[in-house]
């Protein structure tokens, strides 16, 4: 069993989120996800200490489309 | 003609059209390749035998009559074993809906039976499409055609292998991390992955809404545009569906090969994260394809990209999240039902917070702004590998649920997964082979709903470099 805190990653807030879902878990398996949480959660404060406040989900989904409005008519695609 | 599943999909269309080549005797030849090569590659799952044989008579029937034909009228397809065809069984690659009969048809197959394409069954896959390798213990391992010990890759696994082995003219898959791009990259054919909303997904078979997208595998990028030109589309079943029109993908595709095809198009080679630890091998095919490129007339330049590694630990954090999400029901009531592998990268969603599952997909928006205004303005393509290394054995990659599957699934998806966050299309071209005979591709990456410029590159890669992607020399002796 990995230690209690593991890069950020609190095991016991972990194992109660699961414990909520009522999907049961060996501690092997709450290990592992422990290490996958750890990673994916350098990855977010990496790239997530700027403010989100103005940026809403469907933000992404406009700029896909004005984007290829925008560019259309560019050498010929 | 001596044997019609050597030709591309394009080149068959026409055959059967101006009357040179009748649908079921196509039919009946990729069936018999079926009937052969299935054991050694186990790439279907199901073969509708007798409705692709009806399918044809009728198409053959048709050209007699001198009936309007739509652009796939009388060609072999397949397609991996996810979308929804009412009546009919669809196990997405699963024990628990390994007899699952939905009451509707996906409206990409609506779109390929309207446009004459006969359908010859479903395809081995991932289970529930969750896997990059081709691994699946219901209904085993999918092989490489060109060596059975390799990964297809996944988890559009059947799709790759039928398509490579000239079982059929062409599939569907999704790509929700890669899984249209790995297996055309492992097993050496085009594949596509368009922009995110530009194909309908009703009626296909969820993992993570937010990444979701279908994409095509063929054996030459003029058929993936092809294909793309019929399920491409708004569709009233499904609200994020893009509206905008779809070009015609094969316009300007015919005069691909001519020289200065590419001038005034500039591809960019990443500095950052895409070749960083790249094999020397692979880099050297790599650098081929560039000068092929450059030969057509292309411009090559170093461009700035941000860290894609990060980004794409974020989009395994939303793929999996939404994915538990939408297996819960299941993770507690079968567990023993899913594979060790598959429930261990579900469960790592159930510890997703939400705060961080919202943070994530706010945070696209921003990352997209970034890669269009700090690297799209420099040049019109990105160019970057599908792998980083020789394609690996199944063996290699054969990790179940040990503590180092995350690491070692998400080393292969590393340059495929930030695509799906960014929502860009990616198109996957073959560029020669390691010394282990394997295939290696590059992925060509453009701005938001530019298709068009990507199947231009491609082709001009195709021309410049010889022709479209080789069927696996293996597989010759078993078959002739």
């Amino acid at each position: 069993m990995i230690a209690h805190s593991h890069g950020g990653i609190d095991r016991a807030t972990v194992e109660g989120r699961v414990a909520d879902s009522g999907v049961r878990l060996t501690p092997q398996e709450v290990d592992a996800v422990v290490r996958s949480l750890a990673r994916i959660q350098i990855a977010a404060a990496a790239l997530l200490q700027s403010p989100l406040f103005d940026q809403t989900i469907e933000q992404f989904y406009r700029l896909l489309e004005s984007d290829a409005a925008d560019t259309a008519d560019e050498i010929g695609r | 003609m001596s044997d019609p599943t050597t030709l591309t999909l394009r080149e068959a269309a026409a055959a059967i059209a101006q009357g040179r080549l009748r649908a079921e005797a196509l039919v009946e030849a990729c069936l018999d390749r079926v009937e052969r090569l299935q054991p050694a590659l186990n790439c279907f799952i199901r073969v509708t035998a007798e409705a692709a044989r009806g399918n044809a008579r009728a198409a053959d029937m048709a050209v007699k009559a001198g009936h309007a034909l739509g652009p796939l009228h009388g060609v072999p397809l397949a397609h991996k074993d996810m979308f929804y065809r009412a009546g009919e069984i669809c196990s997405c690659g699963s024990k628990i809906r390994a007899n699952f009969v939905p009451d509707h048809t996906a409206t990409v197959l609506r779109r390929l039976d309207a446009a004459g394409g006969i359908d010859l069954g479903r395809l081995n896959m991932a289970e529930f499409a969750l896997g990059p390798t081709g691994h699946n213990d219901h209904f085993g391992r999918c092989r490489n055609p060109w060596s059975g010990d390799r990964i297809t890759g996944g988890s559009s696994s059947g799709s790759g292998a039928a398509v490579a082995a000239g079982l059929a003219f062409g599939a569907l898959g999704s790509d929700t991390g890669g899984s249209v791009r790995l297996p055309a990259a492992a097993c050496g054919v085009v594949g596509i992955k368009p922009t995110q909303g530009r194909v309908s997904r009703y009626g296909a078979m969820p993992l993570s809404h937010s990444l979701d997208c279908i994409g095509l595998l063929a054996r030459a990028v003029g058929d993936c545009a092809r294909l793309l030109s019929v399920i491409a589309g708004a569709d009233d079943r499904d609200g994020m569906a893009s509206r905008r029109a779809v070009p015609d993908y094969e316009r300007g595709l015919h005069d691909a090969g001519s020289p200065g095809s590419l001038a005034g198009i500039t591809i960019g080679v990443p500095d950052r994260y895409y070749y960083d630890g790249i094999d020397h091998e692979v880099a050297d095919l790599l650098v081929r394809s560039r000068v092929v490129l450059e030969a057509q007339g292309a411009k090559i330049a170093d461009v700035p990209v941000g860290d894609h590694g990060v980004i794409s630990e974020l989009a395994g954090a939303i793929m999996t999240a939404e994915g538990a999400a939408l297996h819960l029901p299941w993770l507690r009531d079968r567990p023993q039902d899913y594979s060790e592998q598959v429930r261990a990268r579900l469960l790592v969603g159930l510890g997703v917070s939400t705060t961080l599952y919202l943070q994530a997909l706010q945070a696209r928006s921003r990352l997209l702004d970034e890669l269009l205004r700090e690297t799209f303005t420099k040049c019109d393509v990105l160019h970057v590998p599908v792998l980083k290394r020789p394609v690996p054995t199944a063996d290699e990659t054969d990790v179940g649920g040990s503590t180092t599957m995350p690491r070692v699934l998400g080393e292969i998806v590393a340059n495929t997964r930030p695509l799906n966050y960014l929502g860009l299309p990616g198109l996957v071209v073959p560029i020669g082979f390691t010394r282990n005979g394997l295939p290696q591709a590059m992925q060509l990456i453009a701005r938001p709903f530019r298709e068009s410029l990507l199947f231009r590159v491609g082709a001009a890669y195709e021309a410049g470099s010889g022709g479209h992607a080789e069927r696996p020399r293996s597989l010759a002796a078993s078959v002739i």
